[in-house]
């Protein structure tokens, strides 16, 4: 296999190839790392690459399959993390220059289990300050959409959406509260998966906020999802809303049978006066897939949703100014401009405002739940349109009526974070610029495993997985 | 009834009184911010809220659902 085939292979792929003994877990490594010095001085994926520990690492791998030891399910595949997990030896930023020189001596929950199923940390991936979009300086260099450098790569798993696009490791963890997983997924043509808020563990994440903060894989395959969602899942002693419900076999549940499968597509987000054209013509496309699968798919309206974004951001801005507090009031100036005036307006905000976001957030809840109660999926496009270039996407000086707007393309994501609800990105076309459009499927509380399937159904009718970024 | 918009000397007002310092260049970004979520708010007031309880929207950790 050359080097290409085999920096894109899927990460299930890759393990089978090192318990097999047909790939050395150095031979990966090195590949990854030849294509990091190749490409990531453009593209900015990486805030730190563990060159020495991850080599070092594929060694002992190496010689554990060659000792014929047992291996766990990702043996030997690298794998990119998101700058806000905590992981031993290795530096954690959050994406902030006050933290550039934090050493964790501790890895989060996610990242022990990577570890424990034989992955190797190949870097940390770079992200908006402190997980906050709106980041203007990049502490560690302009994040790039491998599709067109010129395009934003989403945010604020941006790393991990760049990398496993461009094939600079086999797949990354991400990190997801509004949107952060879904959104770089769906700008760079990758499978991203939010799971239920709780069936992951939260310890040793940086937090942003609380109520919403949820782990996640980032991967060119549904398959490769779900194996890696099948590790990272299930309770931790340390994050006492994590779950003790049984993980099921997800990858088993990759039947490709989606006969009567009851798929509701969110009517208002078709009709918002915002949706690029081509994005709706690409979802619905993928929607008629699926129904020439079997499943039966139906308008769902969901009245509130566009007001999600608005009440994301007042929850998720006075939030991270609570997690920030004591800098905030001390040293602002630390922080980044963007980042910075969400946090100072959202410090601002009535607290009888603040509680009926709350109530509001609890409404948009049960309308969303209320619609799984009749169907088993949900269905829209992960985000109004394909990434925008990058000086668009970033705004300079912002009117009362751009940030509304801003919020309301957000409510393609945040209220099923606010919903607590599965949510997963798959690719599902480009645009006639070339740029990824992603599908967005919706599921029940910890009902991870029927949106993978329906993903998994999709994919496998599509041509969306042998597409690829044109580097050159 | 839309908000009032608050200026930007209100703002300024407002975060002294909570202990937070704007800075000059901040301030209008910051106004302009705390104005758009009153607007962007609003439509808060029409929905059907009185009996909602103002917790977090989260599953209990044992419930499938």
């Amino acid at each position: 296999m050359i080097a290409a085939d085999l920096a894109f292979a899927p990460a299930g792929e890759l393990a089978r190839l090192v318990r097999e003994r047909a790939v050395s877990p150095v031979e990966l490594v090195r590949t990854y790392l030849e294509r990091i010095d190749r490409w990531d001085a453009r593209l900015h994926a990486y805030v730190t690459v563990a060159r020495e520990a991850s080599l070092s690492e594929a060694k002992a791998a190496e010689g554990a399959v060659a000792r014929g030891e047992r291996v766990g399910p990702l043996h030997g595949v690298p794998i990119g993390v998101k700058d806000q997990f905590l992981t031993r030896g290795l530096r954690t930023t959050n994406g902030t220059r006050t933290l550039a020189e934090f050493v964790p001596d501790e890895d989060a929950t996610a990242v022990t289990r990577l570890r424990e199923a034989g992955a190797i940390v190949l870097g940390k991936l770079n992200m908006p300050e402190g997980g906050m979009l709106g980041t203007r300086d990049w502490p560690f260099g302009q994040p790039r959409n491998p599709w067109d450098t010129d395009h934003d790569a989403g945010a604020s798993s941006t790393g991990g959406g760049i990398a496993v696009a461009a094939a600079l490791c086999a797949a990354a963890l991400g990190e997801d509260t509004g949107g952060s997983i879904r959104n770089p997924a769906s700008y760079n043509g990758v499978v991203g998966v939010r799971p239920t808020w709780g069936r992951v563990s939260r310890h040793g994440i940086m937090p942003l906020v609380w109520s919403m903060d949820t782990a996640g894989p980032m991967t060119r395959t549904v398959a490769d999802s779900a194996l890696i969602l099948g590790v990272i899942a299930g309770h931790d002693p340390r994050d006492v809303f994590s779950a003790r419900l049984p993980v099921p076999d997800y990858v088993a549940a990759l039947d490709g049978d989606v006969r009567g499968l009851r798929v509701g597509i969110i009517r208002e987000l078709f009709e918002s006066g915002f949706l690029d054209q081509e994005t709706a013509a690409a979802v619905r496309a993928a929607a008629a897939a699926l129904a020439g699968l079997g499943a039966t798919v139906d308008e769902v309206s969901l009245p509130t949703i566009l007001l999600g974004g608005a009440i994301f951001c007042a929850i998720a801005d006075s939030g991270t100014a609570l997690q920030h507090r004591e800098e905030l009031l001390l040293a602002p100036e630390r922080f980044d401009a963007g980042p910075r005036r969400r946090m100072l307006a959202a410090s601002l905000l009535p607290v009888a405002l603040y509680l009926k976001v709350e109530q509001a957030r609890n409404l948009m809840r049960d309308q969303i739940r209320g619609a799984l109660e009749r169907f088993d999926v949900l269905l829209c496009p992960s985000a109004p349109a394909p990434a925008a270039r990058i000086d668009r996407a970033q705004v300079a000086t912002w009117t009362t009526e751009d940030l509304i707007r801003f919020w309301q393309r957000g409510s393609h994501t945040s209220p099923f974070s606010l919903a607590a609800v599965p949510a997963l990105s798959v690719p599902c076309g480009l645009s006639g610029a070339g740029l990824p459009i992603g599908m967005q499927l919706v599921g029940r509380p910890f009902g991870e495993a029927t949106i993978l399937r329906a993903a998994h159904a999709y994919e496998a009718v599509s041509d969306v997985r042998t597409r690829r970024p044109p580097l050159s | 009834m839309p908000p009032r918009a608050l200026t930007p000397e209100q703002v300024a007002t407002l975060a002294q009184a909570g202990g937070l310092r704007v800075s000059p260049d901040d301030l209008p970004e910051v106004t302009v911010r705390v104005n758009a979520f009153l607007d962007g708010l609003a439509p808060l007031d029409a929905l059907p809220l009185a009996t909602v309880q103002p917790i977090p929207a989260l599953p209990h950790p044992d419930d499938p659902g």
